[in-house]
């Protein structure tokens, strides 16, 4: 087991082979983090979360479920979960842009780019990010079809476990939102570990 | 409702799917001629078609699901590409669901070639000239998915009647697409996949 931290705002990332599981640790509590997966042989495949949604007839990612790829093929599973069990895969990745429109600058960093800073690591490019898994997210639907950004409600050292389906990179970003109140504390570090 | 002027009607046989490309300010109709069919719409940017809608940006910008009439949608470039303007529906629409694509009807058992949006769509931006084109998550307009309160998603007939439609406004210089959706395993479009129109309406 080999476990990383990533510090308050930045990214992670580990290229998997199947069947090697990686836990995402948040280490304060309180802290969201993007997820994303790519097919180590054709990084045009990936986690889709519209398609995972369609496929499981769920909009709450939760254990148990299979994540898949724009090819609908299993590329994670959500094999253990010690959270609340609060996760998102409706809101996009922040960005750039993002921040700008919430009158924080153009410098304040971005899961966005934090994820194409650890996609240039293993040598590929992603113009924009995909729709990530929000892992400890808690957003919500309400019944009259409101979606609403919660507080995170993990503690710390909650961890959720993913078992890669199929070789791929996977990068998490410990996200910096600390304009819209959903991670009480503000921006904090997280880690990674990874089985052998 | 004071009468509208049609520019330009286009016919969208059952299991197809057709496009437009419409200046910012143009406004459209998307129409269920014969009731109960779902339609996966799409919009890309003119000028480069790697900005799209996308409803993941949408439904963050709104806080809400789905759009509300006077809502915009918007791009991964979080701009406003479209705006909603009327439902004349009984108002259900879905941006949950991935396009329905060849692999999808292999799984649900079918056997051959089967018509899908996503193949529609890529053969309207192939029309074009955009041979490569990502698929982004439609705008799932008519279509009844509710979603309960544990996250569970339900695939219920669409309860369109005949002539029902939505309006809406381009505010990007956009290539629009519209395709009737072929799903006929599931009864979202109560096995019976049927036409749609889309009508650009005069200035």
């Amino acid at each position: 087991m080999t476990r990383t931290e990533i510090p308050a705002r930045t990214g992670w990332s580990a290229a998997l082979k199947e069947g090697q599981t990686f836990s995402v640790i948040d280490v304060e509590g309180g802290q969201a983090a993007d997820l994303w997966a790519f097919n180590s042989e054709d990084v045009e495949e990936f986690l889709s979360a519209h398609h995972t949604r369609t496929m499981n007839s769920e909009v709450y990612p939760r254990k148990g479920w299979t994540f898949y790829t724009n090819e609908r093929r299993p590329i994670l599973e959500f094999v253990e979960d010690t959270s609340p069990g609060r996760h998102d895969c409706l809101a996009a990745a922040c960005d750039k842009v993002r921040y700008e429109l919430l009158g924080a600058g153009s410098d304040h960093g971005s899961c966005e780019e934090n994820l194409q800073a650890e996609t240039g690591k293993h040598g590929f490019e992603v113009r924009h990010a995909p729709q990530p898994i929000n892992v400890f997210a808690n957003f919500r639907v309400t019944p009259e079809g409101g979606f609403e950004l919660l507080e995170c409600v993990t503690k710390p050292g909650d961890a959720a476990t993913f078992k890669a389906l199929m070789d791929c990179v996977v990068v998490l970003s410990a996200c910096p939102q600390d304009i819209i109140p959903f991670q009480p504390g503000g921006p904090t570090s997280m880690a990674a570990e990874v089985s052998d | 409702m004071s009468a509208v002027e049609v520019q330009e009607s286009i016919q969208i046989p059952a299991r197809e799917g057709r496009g437009v490309q419409l200046k910012a300010g143009q406004r459209f109709r998307c129409i269920d001629v014969e009731g109960k069919q779902c339609g996966d719409l799409f919009a890309f940017c003119s000028d480069n078609v790697r900005e799209y809608h996308s409803a993941e940006h949408t439904r963050v910008w709104n806080d809400n699901l789905f759009p509300r009439v006077g809502e915009p949608f918007v791009t991964n470039r979080r701009r406003p590409i479209l705006t909603f303007l009327a439902d004349d529906t009984p108002g259900r629409h879905d941006m949950l669901i991935a396009a329905c694509d060849p692999t999808r009807f292999e799984l649900l058992g079918c056997e051959g070639w089967h018509a899908s949006c996503q193949e529609n769509l890529e053969k309207v931006m192939a029309g074009f000239g955009h041979e490569e084109i990502e698929i982004p998550q439609p705008i799932n307009i008519f279509t009844n998915l509710p979603v309960g309160t544990d996250g569970s998603l339900s695939w219920e007939p669409a309860l369109t009647k005949a002539g029902d439609s939505i309006t809406l406004r381009v505010e990007l210089d956009s290539y629009v697409v519209l395709t009737a959706c072929a799903q006929d395993v599931l009864p979202i479009n109560n096995k019976e996949p049927s036409p749609l129109a889309l009508e650009v309406l005069a200035d």
